[in-house]
């Protein structure tokens, strides 16, 4: 007898899946793949919903057997996908994709609970990878919810039969319940840094890329997404001033801005050696101290206000003023930085200033050349001839546009003296072409120019649209200065933002729909703030929960006490926490329906029977048989005790409804009461 | 080597069913509660854990905050479940309350009556049929668990495996009850129509001839040719001896009167076939009305007739 403790019960293999089961199961895994169709593993997918769709069909066929020809046909496709997709997108799609491939291999197969686990541990696993790649909220609390469905699946087997509305009540109380202890062990658990290195997670860049043609940015500028968020510390500079440095380019094909040689080897030495420049003798002047969440770019580059300095590990400063992170951004990234408000930048490398700044495009614009020189004689210096040019495009017919026209070769003379309609990289390649031409050492830089301001949360959001070009020129003594183009044509870019300067019409108009555009309405205005600083807050305290984040808080609830106390007071919260479970379970999942209520009211009725007048009932005999053994002269008892026993059988058999059962519970309660 | 492994099973075993005696000792009613439940993951329970782990690893090592949110989550989610498991259970009373006495290769029922607060869900029992309810709800239900018989006599309900994986099959939960029923087995009926008129006694002092003619103090009354089947100890041998032809001796009232059934007259090669005979015979006896008794060695019970007689005569055979 004993040694029948089998671990498999027969009920669990033998039972057939009920409806809800698959319902929610395909609910679940529903948005699973979706989210894994838009991370590169469409074909895996698609494999997936034709296996789904096949199920579903036999599922009026209660007595279906796959055909065994098709079965290896199935089992063929599948090996057929996973293997092109470990070849053509490396480990980890390949992974998933086998991931999926078993899921569907599954659920064409799915008669018995058995499967059905299989299904769920497997869907679990690919909810986890896929927040890998979708950390948004909104993101976040879907996948949460299919994780939920899925574990649903297991109950609504159990609960064959009950409505799917209690099945999903039972559920949410749970994972309610279960909530509370997950937060904790967030909060507390100590956070292990990454064990082995794993494979990476690739994706397409995002945001500003290390080359600009004329129109990159402006095509950019259609786009809503978020780059980065800053919180200011102490004090923010005036939002014109937010010139926010991304990188340089230096190269200039006629064409297209690109990085140098001299900057690329930077680059390298910052992600083999994770070794940058050290910016000294910078403390005496003014600062912002300020952090910022970077959204997922898949690039290096990360943004600061000049000059930018970080201490964080992974950051690094390179000669052109820009910080650089050493792993490509493949999530929402945050770090803290100091920028030091210096008006004339120093050159690291002074030898090399000439020869990368002055490289001119072996392709000639002979017009803007000729009109270069012209003005050069006419100047007296330097500064005279940059004011020139800058008045020039002033004072003449330039326009600032986010659909420019297409140019012609040269482009720098079409756009000079032809079109004279462009976005800021137009007007920062020309400036910085001319400068060149005029000998004047300058650079295009790439960043991001403004920000909205979040009053809830106290930061500054940072849109693609807000993607600016503007130049750079280096004059002996002076150092690099920062001259802006666009400044001197739509002053309104740079003093309130692309929307005013572009207007209504332009902004944002060939860009997916966005709420950015409605801004004019108060409400949606509002209500766009309030979920952006609900994801700012999600990010900040759920997304970049680190090792450093978590020491501060728990000395922020347990003092700076040594680390025994801290370790007793942990211990003793997981005891609370424990005991709070136990009771919330047996609570939540107490018997509580009026079924119930009457097994306890007739108890209580009995009892008081027992006592005060000496009837105990036998096992087998009903209340109403009770009246058997009472003496005839008692009529009163009798009568009240016929009502009692006809009231309790009345709801305890007949099929009343729960209104109807409430009343009758009521009167039996004062019944008994007077019993 | 295989001696002594054995042997250590075998007081493994002996260990085992001690501690569960004296854990939970035989009752007629037993209430769930954390002294008599056991609970453990199963294979589905260490495999959720398993998932759990690999997602701890996929998200420290790619350092997602929301993978580890996820994990966790899910591992208070397990602990809930081994909550919801134990509840289940926990709490409900089962009385058992009626048995019946059956037959050799009869099925031995032992009626439970559940009487729950709420509803609960997939209650296996290791019976002999592995009855299962899919739903126990909150309120008074009766199931029967049922054996087969095996062997003649006095059978102890043995100590029940009641188990269930609900609700979501992540954990047993499990305990051994034993109800202290006992019930008695009678001999599986064998039709033998021969004797169906009583054997006689088997008492020494009187010989067989006189015993024919004393046989429930009836008065012989006349002959009829003999027929198959019928006892050859009636058969008038003396008449026969002279013109060939076989009668039977006929008694007033012999039927209905009494009708002696003993072992030691029952032809048969074994002691359990003899005994199964006689339960067809008693049985039918008592289907014709007869007044009946019963010799088994020295135990005789005076002819009487009556459901509590036959169940009486019945007892006395399943204990021989």
């Amino acid at each position: 007898m004993y040694k029948q403790i089998q671990l498999a019960t027969h009920s669990e293999i033998n039972q057939a899946l009920s409806f809800n089961t698959y319902i929610f199961l395909l609910l679940a895994s529903s948005v699973v793949m979706t989210y894994q169709a838009m991370e590169n593993n469409f074909e895996a997918v698609a494999f997936f919903v034709f296996c789904a769709l096949i199920r579903s069909l036999y599922w009026l066929q209660s007595d279906f057997r796959l055909n065994q020809l098709f079965t290896y046909l199935i089992y063929a496709v599948s090996c057929f996908l996973i293997s092109t997709k470990f070849v053509s997108s490396g480990i980890l799609n390949g992974l998933f994709s086998l991931l999926i491939c078993l899921q569907a291999l599954t659920i064409i197969k799915l008669r018995h609970f058995r499967e059905l686990k299989t299904l769920v541990w497997v869907h679990l696993f690919l909810t986890a990878a896929s927040l890998l790649f979708y950390l948004q909220i909104q993101h976040a609390v879907l996948l949460l919810i299919s994780a939920i469905l899925a574990l649903a699946c297991l109950l609504a087997h159990f609960l064959a039969g009950e409505h799917f509305k209690q099945v999903l009540n039972q559920m949410l109380k749970l994972v309610l319940i279960a909530l509370p202890i997950g937060i904790v062990l967030f909060l507390v658990m100590p956070k292990l840094p990454p064990l082995w290195k794993m494979p990476k997670v690739q994706s397409q860049t995002r945001g500003l890329q290390d080359e600009l043609s004329l129109g990159d940015l402006a095509a950019l500028s259609q786009s809503s997404n978020l780059a980065f968020r800053a919180s200011f510390k102490d004090k923010a500079p005036e939002i014109n001033q937010l010139y926010w440095r991304s990188f340089t380019l230096q190269h200039f094909d006629g064409t297209t801005w690109r990085r140098n040689r001299y900057m690329e080897s930077w680059q390298a030495v910052a992600e083999k050696k994770r070794q940058g420049l050290k910016w000294n003798n910078l403390q005496d002047t003014d600062f912002f101290e300020y952090q910022i969440i970077t959204e997922a770019s898949f690039q290096h580059w990360l943004f600061g206000l000049d000059l930018a300095t970080s201490h964080q590990i992974g950051v690094l400063s390179l000669p052109d003023f820009g910080l650089y992170a050493a792993e490509p951004l493949t999530k929402r990234f945050q770090y803290s930085a100091k920028s030091y408000v210096i008006k004339n930048l120093p050159e690291y490398d002074t030898v090399n200033i000439d020869k990368l700044n002055l490289q001119l495009p072996s392709h000639k614009n002979p017009k803007t050349a000729e009109w270069v020189l012209n003005l050069q004689q006419n100047s007296n210096s330097d500064d005279d001839f940059i004011n020139k040019v800058l008045t020039h495009f002033n004072q003449q017919a330039f326009y600032y546009s986010l659909k420019p026209q297409q140019l012609t070769y040269p482009l720098i003379d079409d756009f000079m003296f032809n079109t004279r309609t462009g976005f800021c990289e137009h007007y920062a390649s020309a400036f910085t072409y001319i400068m060149r031409l005029a000998g004047i050492p300058a650079r295009v830089v790439v960043g991001y120019l403004g920000g909205e301001y979040n009053p809830a949360g106290d930061y500054y959001s940072v849109y693609q649209f807000d993607a600016h070009a503007w130049s750079e020129i280096w004059q002996a003594g002076k150092g690099w200065q920062r001259v802006d183009p666009t400044l001197y044509v739509a002053p309104q870019r740079i003093g309130v933002n692309l929307q005013h300067a572009v207007g209504n019409d332009e902004f944002l108009a060939e860009g997916d729909f966005s709420l950015i555009k409605y801004d004019q309405f108060v409400a949606v205005k509002t209500a766009r703030m309030l979920l952006a600083n609900l994801d700012y807050q999600w990010t900040r305290w759920v997304l970049n929960y680190d090792t450093k984040t978590q020491k501060n808080f728990l000395k922020q609830l347990f003092g700076d006490t040594n680390n025994m106390w801290q370790s007793i007071i942990l211990i003793a919260l997981f005891f609370i926490l424990f005991a709070m479970i136990s009771f919330f379970s047996w609570w939540l999942f107490r018997a509580k329906n009026s079924r119930s209520e009457i097994i306890k009211l007739q108890d209580l009725a009995l009892n008081k029977l027992n006592t005060h007048y000496g009837l105990a009932k036998e096992t087998q005999q009903t209340p109403t048989q009770l009246l058997a053994i009472m003496s005839s002269e008692d009529t009163e008892l009798i009568s009240r005790w016929q009502r009692i026993s006809l009231l309790i059988e009345e709801i305890r058999f007949s099929e009343l409804t729960e209104p109807a059962i409430k009343i009758k519970l009521k009167q039996l309660k004062v019944l008994i009461k007077n019993l | 080597m295989a001696s002594f492994i054995q042997y250590l099973s075998q007081w493994r075993q002996a260990r085992l069913e001690s501690f569960i005696n004296k854990r939970i000792p035989a009752s007629d009613s037993h209430t769930l509660d954390r002294k008599n439940i056991f609970i453990l993951p199963n294979w589905s329970g260490l495999c959720y854990l398993a998932v759990c782990a690999a997602i701890y690893l996929l998200a420290t090592n790619y350092e997602s905050n929301l993978g580890l949110l996820l994990c966790y989550w899910l591992l208070g989610i397990f602990l809930v479940i081994l909550y919801l498991s134990y509840f289940n259970l926990a709490g409900i009373k089962l009385v058992s309350s009626q048995t019946f006495d059956v037959h050799v290769e009869q099925n031995l029922t032992l009626q439970i009556q559940l009487i729950s607060d709420k509803d609960r869900y997939s209650f296996c029992w290791q019976d002999g049929y592995k009855t299962e309810l899919k739903k126990v709800n909150a309120s008074h239900q009766f199931v029967n668990l049922g054996w087969q018989a095996k062997q003649r006599g006095l059978f102890r309900f043995p100590r029940v495996r009641l188990y269930s994986t609900a609700p979501f099959g992540l954990f047993n939960v499990w305990t051994w009850l034993d109800f202290n029923r006992k019930t008695y087995v009678y001999p599986k009926p064998l039709t033998c129509p021969e004797y169906q008129f009583g054997t006689g006694r088997s008492d020494s002092e009187m010989d067989d001839s006189s015993n024919d003619e004393n046989i429930g103090d009836s008065e012989f009354y006349g002959l009829k040719p003999y027929q198959l089947g019928e006892p050859l100890s009636r058969v008038a041998w003396k008449r026969a001896s002279y013109n060939n032809e076989w009668q039977v001796k006929q008694f007033e009232q012999s039927i209905s009167d009494d009708v002696w059934f003993s072992l030691a007259k029952v032809a048969g090669s074994e002691i359990e076939e003899k005994l199964s005979k006689l339960t067809w015979l008693l049985i039918n006896a008592q289907q014709q009305n007869m007044t009946y008794g019963l010799e088994l060695g020295h135990k005789v019970l005076q002819p009487q007739t009556g459901a509590a007689h036959l169940k009486s005569c019945l007892l006395a055979l399943a204990k021989y």
